[in-house]
């Protein structure tokens, strides 16, 4: 689990202190200039049956969202009870409904995690709370000393106590299996625990052939393009970069052109701030005056000239004008008028799971890693990003402190497949790391810096699943 | 064209035209690909840069390995700084000049320059042609999108970048509100407003044909128009040219010198008819624009059309337009009723003309629509059509 930068940058450069500048302004490359570069093409696999899942239909809301949690129990108790088995069968006995469990005896049980958490927001506390009292600021995290973790399944819920549960990340809404036995006060106290286990992953050797060419995809969150309209330096570099343009040719040969895809994974438009204008007459109720449609306009351009020349995948963010509850459907093709019927332009929702050239990705635009964030003490996103795939689910702290759609029938963030590329948008830095399962299960593991506040792209090697970080200044 | 033409293309640009020319740009303006127009313009750089009194600034694009954090990293470069960016790179991969100008550019001015070359294409109108022209214009040639390449194939390899001798006071001076952007080549509305300045050549002086761009540009059938339109002398386009939104004021400015010899005999028969029409000014430039490059014609140009051509291009609009137009009259019960209604009119204009009015005049018969509405139908109880608060209901305080 190593988080350092892999940069295996494939260019060879030529020390900076050895060449002159003048050799390399000048290199005409005649014999060179007019040979065309194209680009390198992959396929892409859209995976209907988790699109299906992801595109809300019909939108209503008007259902409960304990089906939610009910299904995922249904769905993921079985793989963690096997877990469970394979691990302590020997000496420790299945206790069905935690109703019975008995005092005293070594048993395990399975259930969904529930979290009782001073600090996290609670809507009876908002609702009881008396008018003239300020709304408390939010918090960055809720995690606190006193918290409680409660274990539930359909017949009852038990306390969970003991010194091994600090170590481990538990959230809200993962189901997990608990070894240990009931104390005198009711509580049961843990030895161990167990997850749901990494799923299989399909064509496990598929990336491993040396022959084949590099080919790039790169993945960007976080441009948050603003109201001053200004398109800044960085982002026309890399626009130059990605389309071929910037570069000499020996590095538009080996690197760029390789980049064959790139996906946007959230955050093309910065939070609107309403700046209040005393000398604006108040209105009440919403004042479309005030909305500005530049950074849309700027965002359309922008898209309009990247697609032109290379596929892109967009998926909406926190501050971009979609959903504002998981899964975030895909930003409306008529808000991007330029660019949103263009065949190379694929709106996509958040999360996204998709297939290039037979390496699955899976992908978010942060906000489900940023709310998990908030229950842990430690500040390890990137192990937060791992904890999600032992618990085979994308975003277990929905729906109870992540906003997500009443779910009746299927659960859409469960993971039943294991990636290849898992990849969380617009987090703090770029961080990365390769999980290795016991069945030859690879994944990539990536956090995405936010553009706007780093410059950073990454481009994954589809063959090695190798990352590769530019900086654009 | 050969190296040392488009050397003098880019010293005009940058020197005279005070342009920011990038590499993107210059590649689309020259039609040549973009590891050529590159080491071009450090050619240029390099040959003009130490021994002209007239200086220019350059800034360079590198990329390579930082060795701040070991990071692959892409940034520009100003001049200054060229040879003190060794020490924050441990590896260069690429190195090449990013963009010309005559002074040290802002970020924000940097970026527009190679936005503008692209925002052009949708905004440029074309000449209306005339049934003339397109009959005579035949051969499919792709127009040298750098127009002053073509004097110099004429006369001599120099661009006299002089400006037009003949100035008329009243040109038109709707250009210069244009911004500097709007001015960056669309070698496509070139070629297209040559093609159809070329008719009025063709019918006097029966110059060979070349086909500008007629990607279903409207042919507006007036011929009477167009006639006007023959009417621009020379010399006030030149001037007029200069201020033309539509790009390429660079070359109609090189065209016109250039050609000026040949385009002003041409022209002179021209120059005998009246000019009023202030609107069709417009596009007499174009058409005296095509009139220039009219000369150079059977210069081939390997500077082709650029890829944008195929874009849209903007057409001159010509014809009968149904506009909003108001009124008012007493009617029988005594009212004064304003109303609205639509009606057919001509218009011959450019649509870099047509949208300053054409807002003003909706913003106009915005104002008036409420006012209309509210006096044609008795008022409703209460209703007043600018009342935004509660607070007006109490009054001024």
């Amino acid at each position: 689990m190593n988080k350092i930068n892999e940069n295996s940058f494939p260019v060879e450069g030529l020390a900076a202190s050895d060449i002159s500048f003048e050799q390399l302004l000048s290199k005409t490359a005649e014999e060179k200039a007019n040979v065309e570069i194209n680009r390198v093409k992959i396929s892409y696999n859209d995976m209907p049956e988790y699109r299906d899942k992801l595109n809300i239909k019909k939108n209503s809301s008007r259902k409960q969202y304990a089906s939610i949690y009910f299904i995922r129990y249904e769905e993921l108790s079985p793989i963690v009870l096997n877990a469970a088995k394979v691990k302590w069968n020997t000496g420790a006995s299945h206790v069905d409904k935690i109703l019975e469990v008995k005092p005293d005896t070594l048993c395990y049980i399975v259930g969904t995690v529930y979290m009782e958490m001073q600090y996290k927001p609670n809507i009876l506390a908002e609702v009881s709370r008396d008018d003239w009292e300020p709304i408390p600021p939010p918090r960055e995290k809720y995690y606190s000393d006193t918290d409680e973790i409660w274990l539930e399944d359909d017949s009852g819920r038990i306390k969970l106590v003991g010194d091994s549960l600090k170590k481990e990340v538990i959230i809200s809404g993962i189901i997990m299996a608990a070894l240990g036995k009931e104390n005198s006060q009711g509580d049961f106290e843990i030895l161990d625990i167990c997850f749901a286990g990494l799923p299989e992953q399909i064509n496990t050797t598929v990336r491993m052939d040396a022959d084949d060419d590099d080919k790039y995809v790169a993945l960007i969150s976080g441009m948050n393009l603003d109201t001053d309209g200004a398109l800044e330096t960085r982002l026309q570099l890399m626009l130059e970069y990605l389309t071929g343009g910037l570069g000499s040719f020996p590095e538009q040969q080996n690197f760029s052109s390789k980049i064959s895809r790139i996906i946007i994974a959230g955050n093309s438009l910065a939070e609107v701030k309403v700046v209040p204008d005393d000398k604006k007459q108040k209105k009440y109720g919403y004042d479309n005056s005030s909305y500005d449609a530049e950074p849309r306009i700027q965002l359309d351009n922008f898209l309009e000239k990247l697609c032109s020349l290379l596929p892109t995948h967009m998926m909406p963010g926190n501050h971009d004008p979609a959903d504002f509850t998981l899964p975030q459907q895909p930003i409306h093709p008529n808000l991007l008028p330029k660019v949103g019927r263009n065949p190379n332009f694929h709106g996509v929702t958040n999360p996204y799971w998709c297939e290039l050239d037979d390496v699955v990705f899976l992908g978010t635009s942060g906000q489900t890693i940023d709310d998990m964030y908030k229950y842990i003490e430690s500040e390890d996103r990137i192990a937060i990003a791992e904890r999600t795939l032992y618990w085979r689910h994308i975003a277990p702290s929905a729906p109870d402190t992540l906003w997500c759609y009443p779910f009746e029938r299927y659960d859409p963030f469960i993971i039943n497949q294991m990636p290849h590329v898992y990849f969380i948008g617009n987090q703090k830095e770029f961080a990365t790391s390769l999980i290795e399962g016991p069945n030859q299960q690879r994944t990539r593991i990536i956090l995405l810096p936010s553009f706007s506040e780093s410059g950073v792209v990454v481009l994954l090697n589809l063959k090695n699943l190798k990352c590769h970080t530019t900086c654009f200044k | 064209m050969t190296i040392t033409e488009q050397l003098e293309i880019i010293k005009q640009l940058v020197l005279k035209e005070r342009k920011i020319v990038t590499y993107e740009w210059l590649s689309k303006y020259l039609n040549i690909h973009v590891n050529e127009a590159k080491p071009l313009l450090y050619k240029f750089v390099s040959e003009y840069g130490s021994s002209n009194k007239e200086s220019f600034y350059t800034v360079y694009c590198i990329s390579g390995v930082s060795t701040i954090n070991d990071q692959h990293t892409v940034t520009l470069i100003y001049q200054e700084n060229l040879e003190n960016i060794r020490k924050d790179f441990s590896k260069v991969s690429s190195l090449h000049v990013y963009s010309v100008q005559p002074k040290c550019p802002t970020e924000a001015e940097l970026v527009k320059a190679n936005q503008g070359s692209i925002d052009k294409v949708s905004t440029e109108p074309v000449l209306p042609s005339n049934t003339n022209r397109e009959v005579t214009l035949t051969a499919n040639k792709k127009e040298s999108s750098n127009t002053s390449i073509k004097p110099n194939e004429k006369e001599s390899e120099k661009v006299n970048p002089t400006q037009p001798e003949i100035s008329k006071p009243n040109t038109v001076t709707i250009k210069s509100a244009f911004s500097k952007e709007k001015q960056l080549i669309n070698k496509q509305n070139d070629d297209s407003h040559l093609g159809k300045a070329t008719s009025h050549e063709i019918e006097t002086s029966k110059e060979e044909q070349e086909d500008r761009q007629s990607e279903g540009k409207q042919f507006v059938n007036q011929q009477k128009n167009d006639k006007t339109e023959d009417i621009v002398p020379q010399d006030e386009s030149k001037t007029s040219n200069k201020k033309s939104k539509k790009r390429k004021s660079d070359e109609c400015e090189s065209n016109l010198d250039e050609a000026s010899k040949e385009g002003r005999v041409n022209n002179k028969q021209k120059n005998d008819l009246d000019l009023q029409n202030t609107t069709e000014k417009f596009m007499t430039i174009m058409t005296i624009d095509n009139a220039e490059k009219d000369q150079p014609q059977e210069k081939q140009s390997a500077v082709s059309a650029s890829p944008d051509q195929q874009s849209a291009l903007p057409t001159k609009k010509r014809g009968r337009r149904q506009t909003l137009k108001f009124r008012s009259y007493v009617n029988e019960k005594g009212y004064t009723v304003r109303e609205n209604y639509h009606e057919w009119e001509s218009f011959s204009e450019d649509e870099s003309v047509l949208e300053p009015p054409a807002k003003k005049s909706q913003k106009a018969i915005k104002a008036q629509e409420p006012k209309g509405v509210a006096k044609r139908v008795k008022k409703k109880k209460g209703d007043n059509g600018s009342q935004k608060s509660l607070l007006n209901f109490f009054g001024k305080k």
